[in-house]
């Protein structure tokens, strides 16, 4: 069986009213909701309100779960429609790379380190750093490629725009990444390499 | 657009598996014998790989499960939304807009002068004239206790149905 399958089973039986399997759900996509939330608010609580926010609609609405779409997809695009919302509220500054802001939205996500001193523990906390670092729709976009799993069309039906422009901002945002590394963590990358 | 960019591009395609076999063979061929292709395709595919192997999800806290089947356990999953639109009505709507159209239309059609050339002064715009009608003859007491009296009713029609499904518990 595959797991679309089981997913479209366990979607029939919450919509019959057993309501607890949505926790089966909820486990699967919490990381990567809770992950795509982040990329909107820049911080753990409100990411976790908006992302139990997004849990709560997907299950008013799950009757609208057409199943043409991947579950996933279909509920990234509450926690995106949520996450816009949000940042309309709190009319947040979108960072870009030649920002300065960026400097100090890095000292802020490293707990009070300056971010030429981030004691970076593993290249996987470097790496989250970094993305955190981007912009918020390159931070997406990446997010959704590598960790969502969710192809150019569908990250396009998420973002709401063109396949096309996901490929662009794609690879736009890999180039940014890879000079935000480049710039900021050159001194973790050389210490892992001689690690 | 730079070369260095379109190479960058074929190159990020080749790695993400977006072209197709002939590309991939000639994208491998470039790769190995330009030494721009080849450096390009290093850098790339190391950041490539660091996204696939470093990059991971970010987790919420361990009570996150637990807070959001507690928001949901007094909700209802609410009805599809097409169950709200009747398709009769979109329908009924529909065919009034489109009959009105063709009404409008075949009216215009109907007061055109086809004697008229596009090169001639003659063109006249047909004239419509409205017939008169005297709307005050209708409005008088009967009129307006009729119209109220419906009113009345369709209020307490809507009152009771409201009742009904607030006792209903909907």
């Amino acid at each position: 069986m595959t797991s679309t399958t089981s997913e479209q089973e366990l979607i029939a039986r919450i919509l019959k009213g057993e309501q607890q399997h949505f926790a089966v759900l909820v486990e699967r996509y919490q990381s990567m909701a809770f992950t795509i939330a982040f990329r909107y608010t820049r911080n753990r609580e409100d990411a976790e309100e908006l992302a139990q926010s997004a849990f709560v609609k997907a299950y008013r609405s799950l009757a609208d779960y057409r199943g043409d779409a991947k579950f996933s997809t279909w509920l990234f695009t509450i926690v995106s429609s949520l996450g816009l919302s949000f940042v309309r509220k709190k009319k947040l500054d979108t960072l870009s790379l030649t920002n300065e802001k960026v400097q100090v939205a890095a000292d802020g996500m490293s707990g009070g380190f300056s971010a030429n001193t981030i004691e970076t523990k593993s290249k996987v906390q470097m790496v989250q750093k970094a993305i955190g670092m981007l912009g918020t729709d390159d931070a997406q976009v990446l997010t959704l490629f590598y960790q969502g799993e969710q192809s150019l069309d569908e990250i396009g039906k998420i973002m709401g725009i063109d396949p096309n422009t996901v490929k662009v901002k794609l690879h736009r945002a890999r180039g940014r990444l890879k000079k935000m590394m480049e710039t900021n963590f050159a001194e973790e990358i050389s210490n892992l390499q001689h690690a | 657009m730079p070369e260095h960019i379109n190479i960058e591009e074929q190159i990020q395609d080749y790695i993400d598996g977006f072209c197709n076999d002939q590309e991939a063979v000639e994208i491998e061929r470039n790769i190995a014998v330009n030494p721009a292709w080849k450096a390009t395709y290093a850098s790339l595919s190391e950041i490539n790989r660091v996204l696939q192997s470093d990059f991971e999800p970010m987790e919420p806290s361990m009570r996150f499960s637990k807070n959001v089947m507690d928001q949901i356990a007094g909700l209802k999953i609410a009805k599809p939304t097409r169950q709200y639109l009747n398709p009769v009505v979109i329908w009924l709507i529909g065919g009034v807009l489109v009959t009105m159209l063709v009404f409008i239309i075949g009216y215009a059609v109907s007061l055109a002068d086809w004697s008229a050339t596009g090169s001639s002064t003659s063109l006249k715009i047909p004239e419509v004239k409205m017939p008169a009608v005297n709307w005050g003859g209708y409005v008088n007491n009967n009129t307006t206790m009729l119209f109220l009296l419906l009113n009345t009713v369709l209020g307490f029609t809507l009152f009771d149905k409201w009742l009904r499904r607030k006792k209903a518990g909907v």
